[in-house]
């Protein structure tokens, strides 16, 4: 748990020297090929380039501590304020893909697990593996196909802002939502399938079998609780893959989220923005891992903080 | 013999291998009353376990009944479905695993494992449950019992455990208890308690025990009457008296030869030297024809390569051999204690 602190020093330097180190004079890189050598020196002066590095660096900490990430140097706004306004439609993709692949993938899962080597085990692995391997933007595309073009049950592309109805804005996040999801529920499902079987043939299972209780009550009671600790981990895991996804999704339906402005500002060369969100994703992630060590107490009476 | 409340008739049990369904247990048939303990005696592999997984209809994949009649209450568990089977199991039939420590769900507070098994079969409150459980951990003999129900199993020893166990097992007062060796794991002089609580708890809910050990110390301590397994079939069944005074069959007398004995000499205690049984006992897949023993055996004859009838030397005492040795052992001193 205390290693969080130096995973989020190392993730502050290395976003501080990715600008640094980059090749050729980082002014001249955002400022792009046709600018002036005035718009070079201001650029230069904006973040700083010109000064001592130790300087640089210990801006740097000071701005962060403040919780200060500079500015962006295409609209000139407070990159903390860009990624307030962004994380709305971000945060609510994220939580409708990770409910939709819980929702999928653990049933299904289970079924598998319960089920092994029959029929409904191969169906269930057989989706699994494909959902694993088809890229998100073609799984995107697909939907878009059949759901939006077809059949016109939701719209193709857009986000409906929560202020102007739950429903709406989760009618609006259906298909990216499942095109988010189906990777995250493929890898889900064959963890909780793996476990599951693992639990299903200890001691403890027959014993519950010995007291008669139903199916039911030991694939549920008995046996998921035991599964719980490494189908939890590898939901937090697979958050950092939803987070690479939502980039690619977000481009594909148009979402204003933290992954258009992402790809904004990587081709703008803006780099404080960039750096921003980078920190925002490893802090999400690092939080995120951090909640699921300390979940493993919920789960598991022998593990103790 | 009093109306037995399980009676096992000609059961085989078989596991698969590699070349198919290989027969494990052969034609095994026992019967045990109320508040009687039958002991299922032999070497490791004989087939003990499986015939205990066979009764509770819990055999693992891979192993199956193939024929035979298991009668308990009336009915024929080898030939009910799953859900009616699940209707008996922790009711009418329940089991003591040999490994206590993997035997309870970690995650689960003992108190939840013993009351779920009781609102299973009973409509009963949880508080009921609970109550009931508290009677059990009491007549266990588990200390400070009403802070042991929310307890879990990773904070209680051994003994402890097979304590919970056994409480777990007779939650709803079976008619037949299935015990796996359930004192190997444990200390001696915690196996001592078990065995003395297990005895007063069979007097005193009158359920008929099948108790599987390979520990003819055990076997002295607790049984009624023995049957001894060799290869997956009865060699010898008899009162346990007649076990240790009087065996017949060549296997189980070098069985008693095997166990440590002292005795006593001019300047103290000797341990005489151990006779052991010559040979191994063979792999399942290569049991001889005949006598499963006579290759071991120094009394062995022709006649042994045919297989020799369980028979009746005295009433209740039945040995399946040709050349039974009835002149009477020397009676071993005090048992195997």
């Amino acid at each position: 748990m205390l290693s969080t602190v130096p995973v989020f020093i190392f993730v502050a330097l290395f976003v501080f020297f990715l600008l640094r180190i980059t090749p050729g004079d980082p002014a001249i890189m955002i400022a792009g090929d046709q600018a002036s050598s005035a718009q070079i020196e201001t650029i230069r002066e904006q973040l700083g380039l010109n000064r001592p590095l130790l300087d640089q660096l210990l801006a740097w900490a000071g701005q962060l501590l403040r919780g200060d990430l500079g500015r962006s140097v295409f609209s000139d706004i407070p990159v903390t304020r860009l990624i307030g306004q962004r994380l709305e439609p971000t945060a609510m993709l994220a939580l409708v893909a990770i409910v939709l692949a819980i929702a999928i993938a653990l049933p299904l899962g289970t079924l598998a697990a319960v089920r092994a080597g029959g029929v409904a085990d191969r169906i269930v692995m057989a989706f699994a593996v494909l959902g694993f391997s088809s890229p998100v933007f073609v799984i995107a595309f697909l939907l878009v196909y059949l759901f939006a073009l077809t059949l016109g049950w939701f719209p193709t592309q857009g986000y409906v802002p929560l202020s102007q109805g739950v429903l709406a804005c989760l009618h609006s996040l259906i298909l990216p939502g499942v095109a988010l999801a189906l990777l995250y529920a493929s890898l889900l499902a064959r963890v909780t399938r793996a476990s599951l079987l693992e639990v299903l043939s200890e001691d403890y299972i027959r014993t519950a079998n010995a007291k008669g209780l139903t199916p039911a009550r030991i694939t549920i009671r008995h046996a998921l609780s035991n599964a719980a600790v490494p189908i939890v981990t590898v939901i937090g895991i697979g958050m950092a893959a939803l987070l690479g996804g939502v980039v690619v999704t977000e481009t594909v339906f148009n979402i204003p989220g933290l992954g258009r402005l992402a790809t904004d500002a990587i081709q703008r060369r803006d780099y404080p923005v960039v750096q921003g969100l980078i920190l925002v994703f490893s802090s999400v992630y690092v939080v995120i891992n951090l909640l699921v060590d300390l979940s493993y107490v919920l789960f598991d009476p022998r593990v103790r903080y | 013999m009093q109306q037995p409340v399980l009676s096992v008739e000609r059961l085989n049990v078989s596991v698969q291998t590699a070349d198919g369904w290989c027969p494990i247990v052969s034609d095994l048939s026992i019967e045990v009353a109320a508040s009687e303990t039958l002991c299922l005696v032999g070497e490791s592999g004989c087939g003990k376990s499986l015939t205990a997984l066979a009764i509770m209809r819990l055999l693992p994949r891979g192993a199956r009944i193939d024929s035979g009649r298991i009668l308990l209450g009336g009915a024929d568990l080898a030939a009910l479905d799953e859900p009616a089977l699940r209707d008996r199991r922790g009711r009418d039939l329940a089991m003591i695993f040999q490994e206590p420590m993997t035997s309870l769900n970690p995650v689960m507070t003992i108190g939840e494992q013993i009351t779920e098994g009781v609102q299973r079969h009973e409509r009963v409150s949880s508080a009921a449950a609970r109550t009931r459980a508290l009677e059990l951990f009491n007549r266990v003999r588990i200390p400070d019992p009403q802070r042991r129900l929310a307890a879990y199993p990773h904070q209680l020893s051994g003994g402890m455990r097979q304590r919970v166990m056994i409480a777990m097992a007779l939650a709803c007062r079976p008619k037949l208890l299935l015990a796996d060796e359930p004192t190997t794991a444990l200390d001696v002089t915690i196996q001592a308690q078990i065995l003395e609580m297990m005895a007063e708890l069979r007097a005193e809910i009158g359920t008929a025990v099948v108790f599987i050990t390979h520990d003819l110390g055990v076997v002295a301590e607790i049984a009624d009457r023995v049957a001894v397994l060799y290869a997956g079939k009865i060699v010898e069944q008899t009162d346990v008296v007649s076990l240790f005074d009087n065996s017949c069959h060549p296997y189980t007398r070098g069985l008693m030869r095997s166990i440590p004995r002292l005795s006593r000499q001019a300047g103290g205690a000797v341990v005489d030297r151990l006779t052991e049984i010559k040979g191994m006992v063979p792999a399942p897949t290569a049991v001889p024809t005949g006598c499963a023993f006579s290759p071991r055996c120094a009394s062995a004859t022709e006649q042994c390569a045919v297989e020799p009838f369980a028979e009746p030397l005295a009433p209740s005492h039945l040995v399946a051999c040709w050349h039974p040795e009835t002149a009477g052992l020397a009676a071993i001193p005090g048992g195997a204690r």
